[in-house]
């Protein structure tokens, strides 16, 4: 059985030539440089443009702000005067209510501190 | 609040009867790309055949298995179609007409969308059936992942226009439609809304050949139809969305002013466009492997995305353009 | 209506914390702790917290409640030992009640949350009176930048807190790091 001659399947002198298993497409379109430097072109365009929107946009909002800075003291002083009216019918509708009571200071804090106390509850005008 | 109801209702109505003509508009161009005729005998030119194809389905038994969960079985479709339909709070039409013009409409686009999760893992979940509950796994890890560059795509973009609302964002658009300066991120884009919406070639969730149909295999009739709609406006609402982050929204180019009407109808116009894409990749492209479909989202658009990020905020620092 | 539901919100999260608590099922207790996420950022919308409202839907519900969820929908958990064992979910109560009581009533009683119960509700809408604070405090100067809720908290953040941002930051990176170096296999010298 050992002695037998065997022979063994070989290549043939030189071998095979490799197989061509990769697919054969020509190559189509632009090359892959030249789709990123178009990209970063036009991307670099749009990002200018958008530069200068949000530069106006920036404007835009810089004009709003001073507009409503110009406009504080006189809603400051259209409160305050809102604020004394308030007072003064408060102290009124007290003395209205408490006419009869004898010895009621009216106007005088209930609160026991000589400091000014915000009032926690104010009167809506009736409907 | 009847008011409220009444314009909920204004905007709902159309939106499942487009819905219904999306279906159509797929089935139609499909064919057109195989060279088939597709439906044509319901109506003048099959133009009745979705709403044929929803009556089939709502006069076809409810098959509820009888391990499952039946509470969450119902509920799940239900909770799909609720969320996708409830991100149309948020979204502009036209000038100044919306439903509600948040200034965190973006955050809460985004939250709606990902709490849409919810309703594949409990619809696979609660049918107590392997192959949905792996279905289910498997597309809600697919809609987790994807949401990551999605996120990352729309901080760029807000962090652009320096608005977290809708309207501001489209009105930025009028100095230039953000698509010229973020062209390689829309093409991200357009990979992300593909994975998000189950859509070919990322459709796993569904894939009915090799792996059973997904989370929604043991739904039936009426159950399904919810699926199948909920799936339908959550495309829509990335297309609209493409549309206002990418295309100006309702913007008419070249400065041409133009009636509330006109600006909605325009609106639409860029939508279909988005759509028309959806439907050509599904015609053309083949079915990635799940695998791919991780190794794509986590090692290239992810990293990508946030190479984007510091890149863009450190180009709108240097040049002192931060728009706030 | 919004008042209402400032009312009714809270004591519906608090439902839904008690089912969470005592539902047997994994699943469906993962489920009740997204209804009270829910629940608490819409409390936190009418608040007018629109922004942390959001976030908690984004983070809690989006992300963390889905991995949970995920995770525990892949455990091999048999739901007839689940019924089981009834009984001695019911021995925690005790506990529960000692802790929880305290922190109702520190709640309820202290003044922070003094203004907003339900009775001063009834008590000032009957009256006629608005109970808005004082119109002469408003100050206009204040008012005139309107500031969004986010830029609020992020002048915040990195104007008065940036180190603690920082260091939050770096909890962040420690806790990705983390479980990537548990993972590590070291007796067989390959990282992958």
């Amino acid at each position: 059985m050992a002695s037998t001659l065997q022979t063994q399947d070989s290549p043939r002198p030189g071998g095979f030539p490799a197989i061509r298993y990769k697919r054969n497409i020509p190559k189509r379109g632009p090359s892959g440089l030249v789709i990123l430097t178009g990209l970063t072109a036009i991307s670099t365009l749009g990002f200018y443009w958008a530069s200068q929107t949000i530069q106006e946009l920036r404007e835009l909002k810089r004009e709003r702000i001073w507009s409503r800075i110009y406009l504080v003291p006189m809603l400051q002083a259209e409160l305050d005067r809102d604020s004394y009216r308030r007072t003064r019918a408060s102290l009124q509708r007290e003395a209205e209510i408490m006419k009869d009571v004898p010895d009621w200071k009216v106007g005088e804090s209930v609160y026991n501190t000589k400091r000014y106390v915000p009032p926690s509850v104010f009167v809506l005008p009736e409907k | 609040m009847l008011f409220f109801l009444l314009e909920s209702f204004i905007i709902l109505l159309p939106l499942l009867g487009s819905i219904a003509f999306m279906t159509l508009a797929e089935r139609k161009v499909m064919a057109s790309m195989q060279r088939r005729v597709g439906p044509n005998v319901v109506g003048f030119y099959g133009t009745l055949q979705p709403f044929a194809d929803g009556l089939k389905l709502l006069l076809k038994e409810a098959v509820i298995p009888s391990h499952a969960n039946k509470v969450i079985f119902l509920v799940s479709p239900f909770i799909t179609l609720s969320l996708a339909l409830m991100g149309w709070a948020a979204i502009p039409f036209a000038k100044g007409t919306a439903l509600a013009d948040l200034s965190l409409g973006v955050l809460f686009l985004m939250a709606v969308s990902s709490l849409g999760v919810y309703g594949v893992l409990l619809a696979g979940w609660s049918a107590n059936s392997k192959y949905a509950f792996l279905g289910s796994l498997r597309s809600s890890a697919q809609l987790v992942s994807y949401e990551l560059p999605l996120a990352m795509v729309i901080l760029i973009i807000v962090s652009i226009t320096g608005s977290l609302s809708f309207l501001q964002i489209v009105e930025f658009q009028q100095g230039v439609w953000l698509i010229i300066p973020l062209l390689p991120l829309s093409l991200v884009w357009f990979i992300i809304i593909l994975a998000e919406t189950n859509r070919a070639p990322f459709d796993l969730p569904e894939s009915e050949s090799e792996l059973v149909a997904g989370f929604m295999v043991e739904h039936s009739a009426f159950p399904f139809a919810f699926f199948f709609l909920g799936e339908y406006a959550s495309i829509l609402i990335m297309s609209v969305l493409t549309s206002i982050f990418f295309f100006g929204g309702y913007l008419i180019p070249f400065g041409i002013s133009s009636s509330p009407f006109l600006q909605s109808f325009v609106l639409g116009l860029k939508s279909s466009l988005v759509f028309f894409f959806f439907i050509w990749v599904r015609a053309t492209l083949p079915r990635v492997r799940f695998d791919q479909l991780m190794v794509l989202c986590w090692c290239s658009l992810l990293p990508l995305g946030f190479a984007f990020f510091v890149l863009i905020i450190c180009t709108l620092v240097a040049f002192e353009a931060t728009s706030y | 209506m919004n008042v209402f539901l400032l009312e009714i919100l809270p004591f519906v999260a608090v439902i839904f914390a008690i089912s969470l608590l005592t539902a047997l099922n994994p699943i469906l207790a993962v489920l009740f702790l997204i209804a009270v996420f829910i629940t608490v950022s819409a409390y936190l919308a009418l608040l007018g917290l629109t922004f942390l409202a959001l976030s908690y839907l984004i983070i809690y519900v989006g992300a963390i409640a889905i991995l949970f969820l995920f995770v525990i929908m892949m455990l091999d958990i048999k739901l007839a030992e689940l019924s089981s064992s009834g009984e001695e979910a019911s021995k925690v109560y005790p506990v529960a009640f000692l802790i929880g009581t305290p922190f109702l009533w520190t709640l309820t009683g202290s003044p922070l949350f003094r203004g907003d119960t339900l009775y001063s509700w009834f008590d000032l809408t009957t009256l006629g009176i608005a109970h808005i604070s004082d119109p002469s405090a408003l100050q206009w100067t204040n008012l005139f930048a309107a500031f969004s809720n986010i830029h609020s908290l992020g002048v915040c953040l990195y104007t008065v807190y940036p180190l603690w941002l920082i260091y939050a930051g770096i909890i962040l990176l420690l806790a990705i790091i983390g479980p990537i170096i548990l993972c590590l296999d070291k007796t067989s010298g390959s990282t992958s």
